[in-house]
């Protein structure tokens, strides 16, 4: 029994350690000195303030956002039907299955310096959609192992049902598929919102400073900027993410 | 179902597409290391290269400078070596995870997946606070008198090495937990039913059940390892780069985009290698 309680208190630790810098340093973004030393008795609100009344933080905060949204609606959309086609072919979705499953295999800094001469060739260098498409490609996986699982619930008969009064594969799709799996497809948006948000690698190469997002200006800041500053961009990215993760968790639970 | 078919292609159609993308960039990765360099006045519309040139200069450069000879040992060593810590480490807190129950499991889920998913800049920021020259830990050595300076934290192997773990332990947990999920609990009862102790439980049972799942975290945790790049950047001294950070600095600081590609086509090489070990193993 006491090994039992010391494992368990093992884990506790070892989880405390890891939420630790992150924690840290939310506290720090809301000292009211210049040093990046946490605040005692007084908590200051100023670097919050001054984040936000400095254009280049704001513009990377939109530009974030912007770049999210392009990212989840390509990756949804390619998840969705990549998910949708390994339940319905037979050696082309097993083929699938391993394709989608090539990003995470593959390291950012590669992607990114693969990207980077075919966005140039594009022609979609210096605009949001090159870093969005990198940015899907990365949450492809998530999205689509995410969608699969909810697929696997859905009864069979339903479809079979939809087909006999005469629905085509499409219309059964948008009509009797989607309905059911859209918490799932909602989970794996958010997913890749969070993904899209916090992708630091792609950014790094693909962003001129017009389409820096959020990540790409903490960076040179990190070295440099040794104010609270950072700390609270950091915050707020932060508190995107938990919200994004505990909706992630609603809607998987929904399921 | 054959009347099907066609709708159904058309289903796959964005999928296929995203892939073509991935497909793409890797080819243009590969075409890329193969061209000329144009140096610091070559930027056209392409890039800082020469399109439509073939050479192995990229290649032949790189085999014969000791200095990027250095940088791949350097990440290869910290691939394995690195790698192999963080799988036992998460082996570890996956068992424990597993223990738990309800809510507790899902907070404990949520602490680990927190880390990866929260900036990777916002995490290393973090832990160059604590570990930094006012940071607590040594303004705590300091205050106990243990220290008469700071000691040096950052910028050295040790810190790149904390810094990437943290980085690379929470996918492995995930994998391992969900490996561990799907073992039959009912086999390790009958195991111990039989009269084995939990420690032969474990190595005679449950190991051998989510091995298949400890080498995909293998394969992953070398992966990021061996790629690692924000961690020995912002963490490490110049003894520390590793192959990603060449690759950028390359890229961007000398301009050199076709002897950065080649590079990245070394380092997705040697990851193609350990994957297809870990398949024949299988």
């Amino acid at each position: 029994m006491t090994a039992k309680k010391l494992a368990a208190a093992a884990t506790l630790v070892v989880l405390a350690l890891l939420l630790t810098p992150l924690l840290y340093s939310v506290w720090i973004s809301f000292s009211p000195g210049e040093l990046l030393v946490p605040p005692g008795r007084q908590w200051s609100l100023r670097w919050y303030e001054a984040l936000f009344s400095r254009p280049e933080w704001t513009a990377s905060l939109v530009q974030s956002a912007k770049v999210g949204a392009m990212a989840v609606v390509l990756a949804c959309a390619g998840g969705t039907s990549a998910a949708v086609g390994m339940a319905r072919l037979r050696w082309g979705g097993r083929l699938l299955e391993r394709a989608v499953m090539l990003p995470l295999f593959c390291p950012a800094v590669v992607l990114a310096m693969g990207l980077l001469p075919l966005v140039h060739q594009l022609g979609l260098y210096g605009s949001s959609l090159g870093i969005a498409m990198g940015h899907a490609l990365w949450s492809l996986p998530v999205v689509v192992l995410v969608v699969r699982r909810a697929l696997d619930g859905v009864d069979p008969e339903l479809q079979r049902a939809a087909r006999g009064l005469g629905a085509g594969p499409m219309r059964t799709f948008v009509w009797v598929t989607l309905p059911i799996v859209a918490p799932a497809v909602a989970a794996g948006a958010l997913m890749a919102f969070v993904l899209s948000l916090n992708e630091f690698e792609i950014a790094l190469f693909l962003a001129t400073p017009e389409i820096a997002t959020l990540p790409k200006v903490i960076w040179p800041n990190l070295r440099y900027t040794l104010t609270p500053l950072v700390a609270a961009a950091s915050s707020i990215v932060l508190l995107v993410t938990t919200l994004g993760l505990a909706g992630f968790a609603f809607f998987w639970r929904r399921r | 179902m054959a009347v099907s078919r066609r709708g159904t292609t058309l289903l796959v159609v964005p999928a296929l597409l995203l892939l073509a993308l991935f497909v793409g960039a890797m080819t243009r990765l590969v075409r890329l290391s193969l061209c000329e360099g144009a140096g610091s006045g070559g930027f056209g519309l392409a890039g800082f290269y020469r399109p439509g040139t073939w050479t192995l200069h990229g290649y032949a450069a790189l085999l014969g400078d000791r200095y990027f000879r250095e940088v791949f040992t350097f990440s290869l060593l910290l691939g394995v070596g690195l790698g192999a810590f963080v799988v036992v480490a998460g082996l570890l807190l996956a068992l424990g995870i597993r223990r738990l129950r309800g809510t507790a499991r899902t907070l404990a889920l949520g602490a680990v997946l927190l880390p990866k998913l929260a900036n990777v800049l916002v995490l290393l920021y973090g832990l160059e606070l604590l570990l930094g020259e006012v940071g607590p830990l040594n303004r705590l050595l300091l205050a106990a008198h243990l220290r008469r300076e700071p000691l040096q934290l950052l910028h050295n192997l040790p810190a790149v090495l904390i810094g990437e773990g943290y980085l690379i332990l929470p996918y492995v947990v995930l994998v391992i937990t969900v490996a561990l999920d799907r073992v039959d609990p009912r086999l390790e009862e009958a195991a111990q039913g039989l009269g084995a102790g939990s420690l032969r439980t474990f190595a005679w049972v449950t190991l051998p059940l989510v091995a298949p799942g400890l080498g995909i975290a293998a394969l992953l945790a070398f992966v990021w390892a061996f790629g690692a790049f924000v961690g020995p950047y912002l963490l490490g001294s110049p003894d520390e780069i590793t192959l990603a950070v060449d690759i950028q600095k390359q890229t961007f600081e000398n301009l050199a985009w076709p002897r950065g590609a080649a590079e990245a086509v070394l380092l997705l090489g040697t990851v193609a290698l350990g994957l297809a070990f870990l398949r024949r193993r299988r």
